[in-house]
């Protein structure tokens, strides 16, 4: 449950953070009931599975689209377990050395031009995160995000097609979303469409899960794309390359010393 | 001539009361001329503020520029359209603006890593703006922003733990997006009036901050001054006339800051308002004592019908005489009224005191405003005053002044 919320929420980002040992698909996952209605339980108990690993390692294509201009850089991502993470931009040259270490609910930023770690804290969380649509919040989110929701299927969605599935936000509890729409897959494998509405009901933004490959025996949604709602041309779109799961990450790679060094 | 001679020894005839009603016309003509005094004092000063280091009398944008201020939205061509600017007659300063948000941090190493926060960075041109209104007015030349060396707000300072002297790291994306981050060396840290300056404010020169950006010969907001705010409409158009403006947004600070001039516009209103009070307050005064000696003499006006006077002219007595307790109410008012406001004028008075508030300053769209007023003598309203209480002291003199009139001798002189 846990690791399918955080694919949600910033999963977005490091979903390769919970994704796990391969239970192969030869054993095809019942997702449906004897009415023909996808079990949702049965759904999120396979994402749980599906994104669970010690550690990974990936490569993707940041892209950061605006009005006018886009930009892109290439990054490098390690991985473990779910609060663990350091993403390294690889080129352009010009940004490359620059990083993020997460560690729980703590975010550095190390910037190489200047040479210094800055820790964003918590009152940054909503600012954005190297210039895109995500928030920092976005990264750490994961953490407390799982108690706040409750989960229900709404039905069969025709556009795009698959199942809808409601995440609401418990009462009482202060979050960012009132309410996730999340849109499943046919076969209930795959996201394929999530829409977040705020506190106060309104749509504030959307992500778009496609282009679905095999990584390292998993079959993922290579591309992820973020639309906000109210920004005009606004979008951020993450790709992955490459992503290798249970792979050796030693303990010493999330560390504020090891953040300096890899330029 | 005789007239008036009677009025006046009728108003002494019953002292207490006629003392009474010019003092209640008195105390509302003091009070209307010392509030009015205190509004035009804090409108100007809000007036001044306002249109002084934030806003000015004139301000361009890329026309996208206030709806998004996004870094990107901003005005090309800045040398040329700064020449124009520059070229017009009635301008005064041209002061070009960059704004841009980053995160900010102490730039000095320590132990550990330090903590980010929200800074906005404000490129300027330091020379414009050390001039008299200017973001920079208060500033030592010596401490001016130059090259790596910047200016920051007193709040900001004392969030990111940094003092002069101190380095300071700005993280942020250029005008394309990509990440810049840079150090600077903390040269001042002041206190504004403007609010963005003081609480996220890092002021550098326009050069450094277009640097920063990769934002060359562009600025996000030029602010031009005139001689003087009121001919700031003029000064609008004519700026907007301007070729290499073509395509821009160009706003007086009315349309700049539309609540403010709203307020401005309600000064108006309020003066009426309080004129209103001295008027009623002198109708009744007015209208009280004449109807009150009118009755009591009811027999002496019988007899001066009987002996032939002619009703006109017992209405022109009872009339003057009221005319009379309004100007000598008016004049003491005006004399109490314009004393006080000289007094306090050379004071001050400070608001927050009075109404109990423990602050020396009120913000207001953005730029605070101190406490202290300073009031202004305004000829109009002690003049308005004037006409107010004249005219309500025939007004209310008039009903006493027809029954004087149309009393019959015979039944009136009866005891």
């Amino acid at each position: 449950m846990r690791a399918f919320i955080s694919f949600l929420s910033l999963g977005i980002v490091f979903f390769s953070a919970g994704i796990g040992a391969a239970q192969e698909t030869s054993a095809a996952p019942r997702m449906f009931l004897e009415d023909g209605r996808l079990d949702l339980d049965a759904v999120v108990h396979h994402f749980d599975n599906l994104y669970r690993a010690d550690s990974s390692i990936a490569v993707a294509e940041f892209t950061v689209t605006r009005p006018n201009r886009t930009r892109s850089m290439t990054m490098k991502i390690w991985t473990r377990g779910r609060d663990k993470a350091l993403i390294l931009v690889q080129a352009p040259v010009r940004e490359a050395g620059t990083a993020t270490l997460k560690v729980g609910d703590n975010l550095w930023n190390y910037l190489p031009r200047i040479k210094r770690t800055i820790r964003i804290p918590p009152s940054m969380m909503l600012a954005s995160w190297m210039g895109s649509d995500f928030t920092n919040d976005d990264l750490v989110r994961e953490s407390s995000f799982t108690d706040d929701y409750t989960y229900r299927l709404l039905g069969p969605s025709e556009d795009p097609p698959g199942w809808l599935v409601a995440f609401d936000a418990r009462p009482g509890v202060a979050g960012l979303w009132n309410r996730i729409e999340v849109i499943i897959s046919k076969d209930g494998t795959i996201p394929v469409q999530a829409r977040y509405f705020d506190r106060r009901d309104r749509p504030a933004r959307s992500m778009h899960w496609d282009e679905v490959r095999v990584f390292d025996g998993r079959r993922l949604p290579a591309r992820m794309v973020l639309i906000p709602e109210d920004e005009e041309g606004h979008r951020t779109e993450m790709k992955y390359r490459e992503i290798r799961f249970d792979v050796e990450v030693p303990e010493g790679t999330f560390s504020l010393s090891n953040l300096e060094r890899q330029r | 001539m005789t007239t008036l001679r009677m009025a006046w020894r009728s108003l002494g005839r019953n002292r207490r009361r006629s003392l009474l009603a010019v003092g209640a016309i008195a105390l509302a003509q003091t009070t209307l001329v010392l509030v009015n005094g205190f509004m035009a004092g804090s409108y100007d000063q809000m007036l001044h503020t306002i249109t002084g280091p934030m806003v000015g009398h004139v301000q361009v944008h890329h026309p996208q520029w206030r709806a998004e201020r996004a870094v990107e939205r901003a005005i090309d061509r800045l040398d040329t359209v700064r020449a124009q600017l520059s070229g017009l007659p009635e301008v005064e300063t041209v002061a070009p603006r960059i704004y841009a948000t980053v995160l900010s941090a102490s730039g000095e190493e320590g132990d550990r890593p330090a903590d980010a926060d929200a800074a906005v960075i404000v490129g300027v041109d330091p020379l414009v703006e050390s001039d008299r209104g200017g973001l920079l007015e208060s500033l030592p030349a010596h401490s001016l922003p130059r090259g790596d060396t910047v200016v920051i707000g007193r709040v900001l300072a004392n969030r990111l733990r940094v003092k002069e002297g101190s380095q300071l790291a700005l993280i942020g994306q250029d005008v394309d997006g990509f990440p810049a981050a840079d150090l600077f060396h903390i040269e001042a840290v002041m206190e504004s009036r403007v609010d963005l300056v003081q609480t996220r404010g890092v002021v550098m020169s326009m050069e450094r901050a277009a640097e920063f950006l990769v934002m060359p010969d562009r600025a996000h907001e030029i602010v031009v001054r005139g001689s003087q705010v009121e001919h700031a409409g003029d000064l609008a158009r004519a700026v907007a006339s301007l070729p290499a403006l073509a395509g821009l947004e160009v706003l007086s600070w009315r349309e700049a800051a539309p609540e403010f001039a709203r307020m401005i516009d309600m000064k108006a209103w309020v003066d009426l308002v309080f004129l209103a009070v001295v008027f009623v307050a002198a109708a009744a005064g007015i209208a009280n004592t004449a109807m009150m000696s009118t009755f009591e003499r009811t027999r002496e006006f019988g007899m001066l019908l009987a002996i032939g006077s002619r009703p006109a002219r017992v209405v022109r007595l009872v009339l003057v005489e009221s005319v009379f307790l309004g100007l000598i109410g008016v004049a003491v008012g005006s004399l109490a009224g314009t004393g006080l406001v000289l007094l306090f004028a050379h004071t001050g008075i400070d608001y927050a005191a009075l109404a109990g508030v423990d602050a020396s300053d009120v913000s207001f769209v953005g730029v605070s405003i101190s406490y202290i007023i300073y009031p202004r003598l305004e000829l109009q309203h002690i003049v308005s005053g004037l006409l107010a209480v004249t005219l309500t002291s025939v007004l209310a003199a008039t009903w006493p002044a027809m029954l004087a009139a149309r009393l019959e001798p015979a039944k009136a002189m009866r005891p």
